[in-house]
């Protein structure tokens, strides 16, 4: 395994085992406030110091890892599964039902994703589900796209032809011929998706739409920092590190696996 | 059992091409139960076309193909699943023919699926390894892959899945354009003894007509999308009528080698 | 008749495969020469190790190859060139006749390829000069309208044209020797004609030897001068093409005869026997396939001559 020694790996590898832990490995209470010590800085205490409520900021972005990571993961499977099966019938049966999936998905893509995100959050309030909701309904799209190129590259191997004329069904044909051949490109594209979902909660975070108070949130956490930017610089640096950090890894994760498919 | 009647097909070149390709011109034949009726032609003179609409994988522009009385492309049409049940093919490239991450086994196996679920889990190993030997295959090829096989046994599994169907038409699109001579007299071989053994009804397609004449009953020649002949397969090789037919005939049969005793050693 | 000069000379090649189920022996000493102007054709079924001897001489072979014995070409050891050297001696001297049309780039036209292989190897050429001799190669090739042609991509040609643009393709710098790996593969009897016919012409016209790989003996019948047939890597029986074909002594030579589908597919009838059955190692090959040999005691694989260039590998021959 040439993957477990890259560093970006360990890192990721790192986050989950953080994601699944999480509170077990914090050192102090995440949501302990503490207001005799806030806004201290970086100390043996408190690692990264304490925020404005003088909870501890070590503990708040450990405990974070499981919130904005399963965040984008759960948006991210979503937009997979549906994106995958859409692509497929769409791609494999082609015809009409190609022509009004693919429409619909034209439709879609031709909105802005992020503004429409931020209107509808505005409609039915912040929260974890309609965060989820609110993404996977226009993420999808992409992996829609890709998965019916894809299929319908698949769709006229040699095999899949013989397959069809012998009288396999078309359902048999999905699961066991064609998604197989697709899965290793849809999960790079995942991968690469990964970042892009975390940048985008991320940033509804810190724009206060997303995940709330008392719930530490990368975004959150850094929209709050900015505040004391002057102060306490810290608050903001240490959630902006680690955002950046996830998200170059899974690119780069994505562009080895892609490297590696040829 | 087949009544093919004034079939056409037409193909547009490409996008930019106002230009049309007549890959089959006002076809018409019949096909009796039981016999081979062998198709040769050059490239490009619509006999894969022919055979893929039979195979109902392509649309006919005009005409008729009646099986047993029924027209595979009106209203009242056989179901998909029945009509594959029927009709089953042989085909060509059989190099990437199978899925190529599936074992010899999973391969048999999984055509039962057509006769549903029930019937796909009570096929056992022991079954398929005796559909396998019919076609002269070891049990010890069960458990390869597609490309652990050479070209002769990948077509014979390939023979061995179809014929293990049972179907009444199977429809043969050069099975052996790939092979050596000598791998090609065995597939021959094999499938006119299968023939006898389970009677079915087979198009061959070939371009090779002394190859088609050792296994016909009846040879069509097509050219450049027509039927220019039609007849017993001695008469079509022995004396054909068409100039086109004579032309073919020759240009196969030049440089011919004359079959020799195994063994003449003495020069 | 002058006698010729021996433009191609391959001794004792041996070439092994590492391959994770083991060591495969593709080819097991072969020697053959051919003279210039020659027509020679290596025959045989697939598997039995033709294009690897194909690509040993154009010394093209996987790294995963070990290869022995020598390869001498025009006074060059093919097997010890350098990569540059290489490139100066394809096209030039060596040219490689592909297998099929879809080696054109359907980019480039007709000329653009032929001016790219003239560019590479003459660097001093107009521009004009080159279109020239183009035209001038494609009128050669039999093309009605070369100047046409000359402008045209492959997918307006048709199968046959695409045939004879890459034998002008092959032919342009004139080479020394051209390799052929299975012209006809693939190609309806109408086009094998046609392609046969091109290619008889070009033996009566050019100085040009050649190796034919085939596996269709009618096609090695009507072009070559001299053939070897082979099985599993070694010789079975190499001579005067007629003489072999038409005479032929070997059991495998009139085995792979008598199961063309004009003599009735005679074909050997033990199809239990495995493609790749493990034998001695100085044990004939085909004894497990040979009418003859099959069920006697292993015997070994040696030659006899028949006259000064015909031999057989065949125990039963009475030389």
């Amino acid at each position: 395994m040439t993957l477990l020694k890259k560093p970006y790996v360990l890192f990721l590898l790192l986050l989950m085992v953080l994601a699944v832990g999480g509170d077990s490995f914090a050192p102090n209470d995440p949501f302990q406030t503490h207001i005799d010590q806030r806004l201290s800085p970086p100390s043996v205490d408190y690692l990264f110091g304490t925020d404005e409520l003088g909870r501890c900021m070590f503990s708040r972005l450990i405990y974070s890892v499981r919130i904005s990571l399963g965040l984008a993961a759960s948006i991210l499977v979503i937009c997979l599964v549906t994106g995958t099966c859409i692509g497929m019938v769409s791609g494999y049966f082609g015809g009409l039902i190609d022509e009004i999936l693919m429409r619909a998905t034209d439709m879609i893509m031709a909105l802005p994703s992020f503004i429409v995100a931020m209107v509808l959050i505005g409609a039915l309030g912040a929260g974890l589900g309609n965060m989820i909701f609110v993404f996977a309904l226009t993420g999808w799209t992409r992996y829609a796209r890709l998965t019916r190129s894809l299929v319908i590259n698949i769709r006229n191997e040699n095999y899949v032809v013989t397959a069809r004329l012998t009288g396999l069904q078309s359902f048999y044909i999905l699961r066991k011929y064609i998604l197989p051949a697709i899965v290793r490109p849809l999960i790079v594209l995942g991968t690469l998706g990964m970042g892009m979902m975390i940048l985008m909660t991320s940033s509804m975070s810190f724009l206060g739409l997303g995940i709330t108070e008392p719930t530490p949130d990368w975004g959150a956490m850094l929209s709050n920092g900015t505040t004391y930017i002057r102060t306490a610089a810290y608050l903001a640096i240490f959630p902006g590190i680690l955002i950046c950090l996830t998200v170059l890894s899974f690119n780069l994760l994505g562009e080895e696996l892609k490297g590696e498919k040829k | 059992m087949l009544t093919v009647d004034h079939l056409s097909k037409v193909f547009d070149t490409g996008p930019f091409s106002r230009k049309k390709t007549e890959a089959l011109k006002e076809i018409s034949f019949d096909l009796n139960r039981g016999e081979v009726l062998g198709i040769v032609g050059e490239s490009g003179s619509g006999k894969t076309t022919l055979a893929n609409i039979l195979l109902r994988a392509v649309t006919p522009d005009s005409g008729r193909v009646l099986f047993d009385g029924n027209d595979l492309f009106g209203k009242n049409r056989i179901p998909e699943r029945v009509f594959r049940k029927r009709v089953q093919m042989i085909t060509q490239n059989f190099s990437d023919a199978l899925h190529p991450d599936m074992t010899v086994l999973e391969s048999m196996k999984e055509v039962h699926r057509l006769f549903g679920k029930k019937a796909y889990k009570s096929i056992t190993k022991e079954e398929v390894a005796g559909v396998l030997e019919t076609v002269g295959l070891g049990e010890e090829l069960l458990f390869r892959r597609p490309v652990q096989l050479s070209g002769g046994q990948l077509q014979r599994v390939l023979i061995a899945r179809v014929v293990s169907i049972r179907p009444e038409l199977i429809i043969a699109d050069e099975p052996t354009s790939c092979l050596d001579t000598s791998v090609q007299a065995r597939i021959i071989r094999l499938l006119i003894s299968l023939k006898e053994a389970y009677a079915f009804t087979m198009i061959f397609i070939s371009h090779d007509v002394a190859l088609t004449a050792a296994i016909s009953d009846r040879i069509a020649v097509m050219h450049n999308g027509c039927m220019v002949e039609l007849g017993d397969s001695a008469q079509v090789v022995k004396s054909p009528r068409d100039a086109y037919t004579r032309r073919f005939v020759q240009s196969a049969m030049d440089g011919f080698l004359p079959r020799k005793d195994p063994i003449c050693l003495a020069v | 008749m002058k006698k010729k000069s021996v433009i191609l000379d391959v001794e004792k090649l041996f070439v092994c495969f590492h391959t994770p189920d083991g060591l495969v022996r593709a080819v097991r000493g072969i020697s053959f020469r051919v003279e210039k102007g020659e027509v020679f054709a290596i025959a045989g079924e697939s598997g039995a190790g033709k294009s690897v001897i194909c690509r040993s001489i154009v010394n093209r072979l996987e790294a995963s190859a070990s290869i022995s014995g020598k390869i001498r070409f025009d006074g060059h050891r093919m097997l010890e060139l350098e990569e540059n050297a290489l490139r100066k001696i394809y096209a030039r001297e060596i040219a490689v006749l592909p297998q099929h049309a879809t080696a054109l780039n359907p980019l480039l036209t007709i000329g653009e390829h032929l001016s790219e292989t003239f560019r590479a190897h003459f660097p001093e050429l107009k521009k004009r000069e080159i279109r020239e001799r183009s035209i001038h190669l494609l009128d050669t090739f039999g093309f009605r309208d070369p100047a046409g042609i000359f402008r045209t991509h492959p997918y307006q040609l048709s199968g046959g044209m695409k045939q004879r643009a890459l034998l002008s393709l092959a032919y342009c710098c004139d080479p020394v020797l051209v390799i052929a790996d299975e012209p006809t593969k693939g190609l309806d009897p109408v086009l094998k004609d046609e392609l046969l016919e091109t290619l008889l012409e070009i033996k009566a016209t050019r100085d040009t030897a050649m190796v034919l790989i085939t596996h269709d003996l009618k096609v090695a019948h009507r072009l070559a001068d001299r053939i070897g047939i082979i099985y599993k890597g070694r010789f079975m029986e190499k001579g005067p093409c007629r003489q072999v074909l038409e005479k032929g002594a070997h059991p495998y030579t009139s085995m792979l005869i008598n199961a063309m589908p004009e003599n009735g597919m005679a074909a050997d009838e033990d199809m239990s026997l495995p493609a790749t059955a493990p034998d001695e190692k100085n044990g004939c090959p085909f004894q497990g396939r040979c009418h003859r040999g099959r069920g006697e005691t292993p015997h070994l694989y040696e030659a006899k001559n028949i006259n000064s260039n015909h031999t057989v590998w065949c125990k039963y021959a009475d030389s």
